[in-house]
């Protein structure tokens, strides 16, 4: 009766160590790929930032008298390429921050864009057409890679919130990640007007 | 003088309004394509790059496209697709053809795959790069093939040209790389598979047949290995059969083996019947009209390349 007993107790334990382990084999892996595609994402944002200050210069020399949005795009950039966000340490603020100030460089670029609109001779040069062609092709790439972390994300929040992956999270120290939400003033409707 | 008939008048006016309809009723059967109803003839048939199930181009433009995605495919390892098609799930070529990229993993390992994408009724185009071209086709370049071979076809409702035209010059690009050869990865994984796979069943065989001698040559008296052939007589002999009793001395203990063994005639088995297996004569998959359906590498797409609204 006690050779069973002992029997059950080390089946049990067998059992609950593969259990465990997988477990945290599972959720290392999942948090890699969210560092991973994290990574991507600070690379797009890179992309865009070192798209920049070519894009400055060619409107410049079409459009100098702007010099007030072109200050506000080139500042937007400095300080968004200042924040840099550890991926094992993705806290709710840090990305918020993060977030922000990349998005404060979107809409920068945005009213750049806007008045490029007023100037014939720029809108048809060729390399500008090419660095605004550069330009909706990284903020693509930027929409992707936002798309994708989130994904993986999602899916390191499942393995760490359902059962009974949950209880070996909370043995092992892993927390669920935040995620990236809409941009900020996305829920506004723009407003058109035709004065 | 020409007098009006109001009557032929009155079934003009029927006439167009019932046209108008029909117009309407078609616009609103033709499928709107997602990426899990879009038919990809690539799949059934690797010559087949164009996918045009509403046929908006002509046969000659699809027949052109995909001479030049095959060359593109067979030449340079360039996975590519072009899809026409008149409605799109979200009106938006860019997100479709991503979706479509992430769905089958166009391209090989080194992503080198390739969209051409366009909606003809939602006026969206683009062509989508996988990431292993995004050095050979910058959103830049993309952005030029669009604006100098496709936009002016594409404002006059000139599909075919607008399609060809993108192709053949993008094609041309590729054409000027060195970095991109074909390589087919997944033949030469199957070689070496097969390889290993002989070489292991020939080292089995081997052991089993030395295992066999080995085996053969042990007294079953003490166990050593140590018999020899001493004597054989020969008992019966037909047909290049012949059987015979042979005696083995253990060289350890001087223990007598008797064994019965049978031998061939070494034209024995060619003799008789005369059923001779001649090679040849079937045709490989490579002959007219044998080609088989295309298979996609999983190549990885970030949203590179340029498009567009016309």
């Amino acid at each position: 009766m006690k050779k069973i007993v002992l029997i059950v107790v080390v089946a049990l334990a067998v059992l609950g160590g593969c259990s465990a382990s997988s477990a945290y084999n599972g959720m290392v892996e999942s948090e890699e790929a969210v560092t991973t595609s994290w990574s991507n994402v600070e690379t797009q944002y890179q992309r865009r930032a070192d798209l920049i200050p070519n894009l400055v210069n060619t409107v410049k020399g079409y459009a100098a008298h702007e010099s007030q949005t072109l200050e506000a795009v080139v500042a937007a950039r400095s300080k968004a390429t200042q924040i840099t966000v550890d991926p094992t340490n993705l806290t709710p603020e840090k990305l918020q921050e993060y977030q922000e100030a990349q998005g404060a460089v979107t809409s920068a670029l945005g009213r750049l864009l806007a008045i490029t609109e007023n100037y014939p001779d720029l809108k048809a040069n060729e390399q500008f057409q090419e660095l605004q062609a550069q330009l909706e092709g990284t903020e693509n790439r930027i929409a992707v890679a936002r798309k994708d972390f989130n994904e993986t994300v999602q899916n390191f929040n499942l393995k760490v919130r359902r059962f009974p992956g949950n209880i070996w999270a909370g043995i092992f120290g892993f927390d669920a990640k935040e995620k990236f939400g809409a941009e900020a003033g996305a829920e506004k409707a723009p407003t058109v007007s035709f004065d | 003088m020409y007098l009006r008939c109001p009557k032929i008048d009155e079934m003009k006016q029927r006439l167009i309004a019932l046209s108008f309809m029909l117009c309407f009723a078609i616009s609103m059967f033709a499928t709107v394509y997602t990426p899990d109803n879009l038919p990809i003839p690539y799949l059934q048939d690797e010559r087949r790059h164009t996918c045009n199930p509403d046929g908006i181009l002509s046969q000659e433009a699809v027949a052109h496209i995909d001479s030049l995605l095959y060359h593109a495919e067979h030449t340079y390892g360039v996975q590519a697709l072009c899809i026409v098609v008149g409605q799109i799930e979200g009106e938006d070529a860019f997100s479709f053809g991503m979706d479509v990229s992430r769905k089958y993993g166009i391209g090989n390992k080194q992503s080198t795959g390739l969209l051409f994408i366009l909606s003809t009724q939602d006026r969206s185009y683009y062509i989508l790069t996988g990431d292993g071209l995004e050095g050979l086709l910058p959103d830049a370049i993309c952005k030029r093939i669009e604006n100098h071979h496709m936009l002016p076809y594409l404002r006059e409702g000139d599909w075919d040209n607008a399609m060809t035209q993108a192709i053949s010059m993008t094609c041309s690009y590729l054409d000027g790389d060195e970095s991109l050869k074909y390589e087919e990865e997944e033949d030469d994984e199957l070689e070496l598979g097969l390889l290993v796979f002989f070489l292991i069943l020939g080292m089995g065989f081997a052991g089993i047949v030395f295992y066999g001698i080995y085996q053969s040559t042990r007294c079953p008296k003490c166990g050593a290995h140590k018999l020899q052939r001493q004597s054989s007589v020969l008992i019966s002999k037909s047909k290049g059969v012949r059987k015979k009793r042979v005696t083995y001395i253990c060289l350890s203990c001087g223990h007598l083996v008797h064994r019965m063994e049978t031998e061939y005639d070494e034209n024995y088995w060619n003799s008789g019947g005369g059923a001779t297996i001649i090679g040849g004569g079937g045709r490989s998959g490579w002959g007219g009209g044998g080609f088989s359906g295309g298979h996609f590498g999983g190549g990885h797409f970030s949203g590179g390349g340029a498009g567009g609204r016309f």
